[in-house]
């Protein structure tokens, strides 16, 4: 009697593991579906971000994009050149005298 | 069934429900690595596919850059100019200033008669003639009429010959100095503060601005 218990639980748990391996497969199965598809369709925008650029059709954009950068760069060499404006406009007064008296010795006759 | 057999059941179950958690959980697992391994793919491929738009639109692109970068240097440059082209213009105004009152006697840290005799002597060796003609503003000219003679005294003195001096009776527009000629007027020289404050303009922009710091 207990021999034939004993039987039936281990076939129900048996079908229990094979149950599971059967879910894991799947689950794994499916990833690697959905990555294969992921894969796939990034590798098909990368054969159309080519075409755009080799047909013109995303020139503009790629030319926006450009001009944007490019302006954030000359944003910085403009304050760049902003700031030794501002120390052109603050001179030493000895250097103003020393310059003075630098052209009055040349106007002067010595 | 006795309960050490019940017990011994029960253990077995938990072990092996506790392995069906391990199954599934280690599936997830691997699941999710797939999942980011593809997403990493798909990070490099989209870069890539970026860079491979940027290469092949490249002259285009950097012309937008060149173009935008340039104008920028070219108005930054542009202002530095101007501002030291200002500086440099303030100091010449200031030595302008300078020079008007040294010639009309209100800054005495020059001898603007000494600085006229020399004026007149270098113009007059300049002319190299014996009979010279000397043109001044207003108020030099009748500073010249007036002491002519002590004049031409000094001037023969300095060049070491005796020259015959005249004023022209025509005042000349300047803030001071002179200007010399022969009779004919063949000869002339200019020697004017005014003339030389330009000359000096001319020739001496870089040394300024050296001085100055603004180069």
């Amino acid at each position: 009697m207990e021999v034939k218990r004993y039987v039936e639980v281990s076939e129900r748990l048996r079908r229990l593991l094979d149950d599971a391996e059967k879910q894991a497969k799947e689950i794994i199965t499916q990833a690697e579906e959905r990555a294969k598809k992921m894969v796939a369709d990034v590798e098909e925008e990368a054969k159309n971000m080519r075409l755009k650029v080799e047909t013109g059709e995303i020139l503009d954009e790629l030319v926006k994009d450009a001009e944007k950068s490019a302006e954030d760069e000359a944003k910085k060499v403009l304050e760049e050149y902003e700031r030794k404006l501002s120390t052109l406009k603050e001179i030493p007064q000895e250097r103003v005298q020393k310059a003075i008296e630098l052209i009055l010795r040349g106007v002067l006759p010595q | 069934m006795s309960s050490k057999t019940v017990e011994l059941e029960a253990q077995l179950i938990e072990r092996i429900l506790r392995r069906r958690e391990e199954i599934i959980s280690e599936a997830e697992k691997r699941a999710k690595e797939i999942i980011e391994e593809a997403r990493e793919k798909v990070r490099k491929i989209l870069v890539e596919g970026r860079e491979t738009q940027l290469r092949l639109a490249g002259t285009d692109l950097k012309a937008v850059r060149d173009r935008i970068l340039g104008e920028a240097e070219q108005e930054g440059r542009r202002k530095i100019m101007e501002a030291r082209k200002e500086v440099i213009s303030r100091v010449f105004n200031e030595v302008e200033d300078r020079l008007r009152a040294i010639a009309e006697g209100r800054d005495r840290s020059v001898n603007y008669l000494e600085v006229l005799l020399k004026l007149i002597s270098e113009a007059a060796s300049a002319v190299g003639e014996r009979e010279l003609v000397i043109a001044a503003n207003e108020r030099d000219m009748k500073y010249l009429t007036r002491e002519l003679g002590g004049i031409e005294g000094a001037i023969n003195k300095a060049l070491g010959y005796d020259v015959k001096l005249t004023v022209e009776e025509e005042p000349i527009d300047c803030f001071g100095g002179v200007i010399v000629y022969d009779h004919p007027k063949r000869k002339i020289f200019y020697n004017t503060l005014d003339g030389r404050l330009l000359k000096a303009r001319k020739g001496m922009e870089a040394e300024i601005a050296k001085v100055l710091g603004v180069i």
